[in-house]
């Protein structure tokens, strides 16, 4: 036989089944279950992806973020969009047997939901109704925690999806650390088999670990944190950066008294946001002077994200509540919060104001210099988009933020997809003093060289049904990977 | 040649035509080609894609600029800016800037570039992920007022995209937001329609042509119980269905397989589907055609259940057998424009491509190439190529390059023909056993996913002379 061409090069456009996909994450996942789901918009959003492979909804969305049908495969509404009738798709079964039926479907949906809707169950089609409008239900339907599943007898849940979740860890963590769940291929998945065998998914593990486990090959997906992921690049390790999905913002506390709308916009006008996304976040962020990013609304260039020191200090001497020192608490313990509710200290400090940070745990200690009684509060926030559509995402930044009743109840009379009123909305808000964003940081992952066909919604949605390994190319590149490592006799 | 058909009381049968390319065959190949079926011509040369309504972004224009005139009194003198922020090309922003200026004057504008103007009108075209967002800042004095429209981005037809200077050449013949398996033209020569079929994971869709554009005929629903692969193939095929006594248009997919009389293509009753399909059947499982080019043969492939490749198991007439390794896709070609149906070339699960001779015999392998291929015969000079897909996963914009096959070995003849994205589908032009060789060019289509769009894209590819 004669063979022809470069012989290291192998041909491989087409997925190829087997293997275990190796995912390591920092959040530490509890729970999977729609019910019990987490307020901390950064964890939801690590258990929506997990969950993700177990269970699934009625829609979902297309790269465009268009809806598209998932358990339903039609869906229509009356003219004022409070009255959406969903025909499920027939033959359908939960990973242990049962059918899905319109049945089920409802009775999994019921909980999630608010009391103002109503879900019916017929013959083979669900209706949502509710006595207001509901124009972004298809979107909202198709992210967050709107799963469909079957409460088996022993209470533990099953879902549709490609994958099975054969083992979770519970709270008993491994040497390292780490949490450490299992999903399996769900081989009567309706939408098909995935390729890889399996995920083992390691909850908890610290971004270095990460990285090191990457360029080992003892993992082929892991998620960087924002400071890793020019070292990465420099590293030759492969990378994926979602569009901005995470917003970084600082929420000055609305209890007892609102804060002055002016005291926002000097502390805003105070901040560099261009240092910090492009100087302390490696350009890993972008600017925002906005709530929701350019890709969700397609107006966020109307709001300004320019410094003006002087200006900063000239509202700041027409305040007199801006004598009062500002506590800055940084939630979620995370460096890269720290990092930037420094900065944004010595940048108000610049502009006359007189900020202290302090970790979650500092605020109010006794003796501490930080009394609250002493000083004006504010809070560093890490927000994970929930929604693709602009005012569902607004309204559920403002409840995840506490940004206030009226709010809430002024994007409720927003009426369908207004781009002027969701702008209007936004920019009340952003006015409104008592948040002040700050930038914009997308999602990155690392990836193994033996990771193909990673295509994940632009929103950071994995999609790893769709991911296949190629354990022999990572092997013959002698790319990190878990073969080269076997090459070079490193142990897992 | 009569072939298994498993529906209950029915059976297909291959119409044969002698045909000058077959009476050719001078010695046995791998397979001798039973030849071809021409009950329909195939009409080249028309226009397969109509032009895009260039209205939608036109109208949009003429919208906003409404708007606009309700806030601005018309009789102020105004200065009109325009920028983009969106994908949109220049060509089709300087189209919005025009209908804008018209429409605006229409409406008793007068614009001036003087930016001295008391009226101040900048327009920026934006987007979100799944519309336009288009925004008016209106200025008049100190006072300003923001106008938007949003509206969906189009999904449709697109021009037709040729890649001049090339050898091998890429028409955009269809584009459609939905998945895409296999797209054929069919053509009747009798009610002189323009017909097309598109295979979805769900239906069978039938376009006429009608005023310069495609419209839906009919949509028969492929509807069975087990799961679909998660990357799903299929073919579509031509078959004279001796129950029915005429030509059907057959869809092939893993383990099933659906048909419908050509003639009654508007009947949605009479699509039959099986979970045997209308194929030989080998080891009790239904197989797939193997074609070159337009020619169908007789051989078929054994499809892996619930999953993407094939088995490497081949069956013909009269209890014909033999098995390669297992392939991704496979296709007959002929050496020097002799011999159809010679050798067999295909894409292997291993990452390498494989030329088989007599008895399955396996003359050479080939590196580099991705994981579909067909075959075509060139007008030019009467060579049979193979048109491998690149070696990349699906993350990356794709290539098809021709390669010409040779005793010594494979040689590019092309340079890589580029897409805006992964090539998930490749296969012959011409509806199988419906093609015709005489006079024709022969092509292929390429199933793209367009990694900006996300839309699904179908290429009809060539080969051209000259360059």
């Amino acid at each position: 036989m004669l063979l022809f061409g470069p012989g290291a090069t192998r041909g491989a456009t087409r997925p190829h089944y087997g293997g275990t996909l190796r995912v390591e994450m920092r959040e530490r996942v509890t729970l999977l279950d729609p019910r019990q789901w987490p307020q901390d918009s950064v964890v939801a959003a690590a258990t929506e992806k997990l969950a993700e492979l177990v269970f699934e909804r009625l829609v979902t969305l297309d790269d465009n973020g268009r809806p598209r049908p998932q358990l339903a495969v039609s869906w229509e509404h009356d003219a004022e969009m409070k009255r959406w009738k969903f025909t499920l798709r027939s033959g359908v079964k939960f990973q242990d047997g049962t059918l899905c039926t319109p049945k089920e479907a409802a009775a999994s949906l019921a909980p999630l939901f608010s009391g103002a809707r109503q879900i019916l169950a017929d013959g083979s089609s669900v209706t949502i109704q509710s006595a207001a409008p509901m124009p972004d239900l298809l979107e909202e339907l198709a992210g967050g925690r709107n799963f469909v599943f079957h409460l088996q007898g022993d209470g533990t849940l099953s879902g549709t999806g490609p994958f099975r979740l054969s083992n979770w860890p519970g709270s008993q963590a491994d040497t390292a650390g780490a949490l450490r769940a299992v999903f399996t291929a769900n081989d009567d998945a309706w939408s098909g088999r995935p390729f890889v065998d399996s995920v083992e998914v390691a909850l908890g593990v610290t971004a270095t670990r990460q990285v090191v486990d990457l360029q080992l090959g003892r993992a082929d997906v892991v998620t960087f944190a924002p400071d890793q992921v020019r070292r990465a690049k420099q590293a030759g390790l492969q990378t994926w950066s979602s569009a901005p999905v995470e917003l970084l913002a600082l929420v000055l506390d609305g209890k007892p008294e609102a804060p002055d709308p002016r005291l926002a916009k000097a502390i805003s006008l105070s901040i560099d946001r261009a240092a910090i996304a492009n100087v302390l976040l490696q350009r890993q962020g972008e600017a925002a002077g906005g709530l929701l990013p350019q890709w969700l609304s397609g107006y966020a260039f109307l709001f300004t994200t320019v410094t003006d020191a002087e200006r900063a200090k000239q509202l700041r001497g027409e305040l007199a509540s801006a004598a009062r020192p500002l506590r800055l608490r940084v939630e979620g313990g995370d460096e890269t919060a720290r990092l930037v509710a420094e900065r944004v200290a010595v940048n108000a400090r610049q502009a006359g104001f007189s900020v202290q940070v302090s970790g979650k745990g500092d605020a109010g200690a006794p003796g501490s210099a930080l009394n609250a009684q002493s000083t004006a509060g504010s809070r560093l926030v890490r927000y994970k988009l929930d929604s693709i559509a602009a005012r569902a995402e607004l309204a559920a930044m403002v409840a995840s933020l506490g940004l206030g009743d009226d709010s809430a109840a002024a994007l409720k009379k927003i009426s369908g997809n207004d781009p002027e009123q969701s702008y209007a909305a936004e920019r009340a808000l952003v006015e409104g003093g008592q948040v002040i964003p700050l930038v914009y940081l997308p999602e990155t992952v690392g990836l193994g060289a033996a990771v193909r066909d990673w295509m994940p919604r632009r929103w950071g949605a994995w999609r790893l049904e769709d991911v296949w390994l190629d354990r022999a190319e990572s092997a013959a590149t002698g790319a990190p990977g878990p073969s080269s490592e076997a090459a070079t006799g490193a142990k897992p | 040649m009569r072939i298994g058909w498993s529906r209950p009381g029915t059976e297909a049968v291959l119409r044969y035509v002698s045909v000058p390319v077959c009476g050719q065959l001078k010695s046995p190949g791998f397979r001798r080609p039973v030849c071809l079926s021409f009950f329909f011509l195939f009409v080249l040369g028309f226009s397969f894609a109509p032009e895009v309504k260039g209205g939608v972004l036109e109208d949009a224009a003429r919208q906003l600029a409404q708007k606009i005139a309700a806030a601005l009194p018309p009789y102020v003198p105004s200065v009109l800016t325009v920028q983009n922020l969106s994908t949109l090309s220049e060509a089709q922003v300087s189209s919005v800037r025009s209908a804008l200026q018209g429409a605006l004057r229409n409406a008793g504008f007068s614009l001036s570039p003087d930016s001295g103007s008391q009226g101040q009108i900048r327009v920026t075209l934006s987007e979100s992920l799944a519309e336009y967002l288009w925004v008016a800042e209106v200025r008049r004095g100190e006072s300003s007022t923001l106008l938007m429209i949003s509206f969906a981005k189009p999904v449709g037809y697109s021009r037709a995209d040729h890649s001049d200077g090339l050898t091998l050449r890429k028409d955009l013949v269809w584009t459609q937001d939905t998945q895409m398996i296999d797209i054929k033209f069919l053509d009747d020569t009798n009610s002189k329609r323009q017909r097309m079929a598109i295979l979805e994971p769900t239906r069978l869709a039938v376009y006429e042509q009608s005023d310069n554009a495609w419209k839906i005929r009919n949509s028969f629903s492929v509807e069975r119980n087990t799961p679909w692969p998660r990357d799903l193939r299929g073919e579509l095929v031509g078959l004279y269905q001796k129950e029915l006594k005429g030509d059907t248009l057959a869809a092939i997919l893993p383990g099933f397989g659906c048909q419908v009389p050509l003639q009654s293509a508007s009947d949605a009753s009479k699509l039959g589907c099986s979970a045997t399909g209308p194929a030989s059947e080998i080891a009790g499982k239904p197989g797939w055609f193997l074609s070159e080019g337009p020619i169908l043969f007789d051989t078929v492939a054994e499809h892996a259940e619930a999953k993407n490749f094939f088995t490497g198991q081949l069956a013909g007439e009269n209890g014909w057998r033999a098995k390669v390794p297992p392939f991704y896709s496979a296709a007959f070609l002929g050496l020097n424009g002799r011999d159809p149906g010679k050798f067999l070339v295909s894409a292997g699960l291993d990452g390498h491509a494989h030329l088989y001779g007599d008895a399955a015999k396996e003359l050479a392998a080939f590196a580099g190439w991705g994981s579909d291929l067909t075959t075509v015969l060139s007008d030019c000079d009467t060579n049979w190529r193979v048109l491998a897909t690149g070696s990349q996963d699906w993350t990356h914009a794709d290539t098809i390059t021709a390669f010409g096959v040779s005793e010594q070995g494979v040689v590019a003849v092309t340079k890589p023909l580029e897409f805006p994205g992964p090539v998930v589908g490749l296969g012959p032009e011409q509806l199988p056993a419906l093609g015709e060789l005489k006079g024709r060019r022969q092509g292929a289509f390429a199933i793209i996913r367009n990694l900006q769009t996300g839309n699904y894209e179908a290429y009809r590819i060539s080969l051209s002379c000259g360059g």
